[in-house]
């Protein structure tokens, strides 16, 4: 098992006002409790410099030192890859153009490995968008993902 | 507010060459490495 968690995820727990703050450190202290391998990879950067532009500096340096903080590994992908790959799921019309960033998240998923994906948007991270992607990824040789909200996966995974 | 940035950030690369995108992914990896040496020099002082 081996996890990789989104943007959202990251977000989430760097902000003590977030609405999921307390279920993303729970759900990253279950994943060391039970030593769980956890992952951020290149989408995550490429959504930092947006929200740089937007948010301002403080705002990432928080997420970079939660990351850090709860021993979540950066693992390093090509973002060419990663395109490659979101243009495969792309023209397999799992999701739109505009939906980019999120197929870039299952890409990076895909590649490094990673069994499971977490994220706190459940509208374009879950079972029926993650079935699609299988087929895909069944095509490519890449492993299988099982997608879906922490809490989820933790109660899939009996990680309680 | 995530969501928000993703589709913005998506159209944008849309409309990137294949060059352009490179460079951007170039430039992201550089960024990153700036923040993270930066929020290393923080942690230092506020810890």
């Amino acid at each position: 098992m081996k996890i990789y968690i989104d943007t959202s995820v990251a977000i989430s727990l760097a902000d003590p006002f977030d609405i999921f703050h307390d279920q993303s450190v729970d759900f990253i202290n279950k994943l060391i409790k039970h030593k769980v391998e956890c992952n951020v990879s290149a989408p995550l950067i490429v959504e930092l410099g947006k929200i740089v532009e937007i948010k301002g500096m403080e705002r990432c340096l928080d997420v970079l030192n939660t990351v850090e903080d709860f021993g979540i590994h950066f693992k390093s992908v090509d973002m060419k890859e990663v395109w490659n790959l979101s243009q495969i799921y792309l023209d397999a019309h799992i999701l739109t153009v505009r939906h980019r960033l999120d197929l870039f998240h299952y890409a990076a998923t895909s590649l490094l490995n990673c069994t499971h994906l977490a994220s706190w948007n459940s509208k374009h991270f879950n079972d029926k968008i993650a079935i699609k992607i299988n087929k895909v990824n069944a095509k490519q040789e890449l492993l299988s993902l099982i997608v879906g909200k922490p809490s989820y996966i933790v109660r899939r995974e009996n990680l309680g | 507010m995530l969501q928000k940035i993703r589709e913005e950030l998506s159209l944008e690369l849309e409309q990137m060459t294949p060059k352009q995108r490179e460079e951007f992914f170039k430039g992201a990896e550089e960024v990153y490495e700036g923040l993270k040496r930066m929020a290393k020099a923080r942690t230092a002082i506020t810890r």
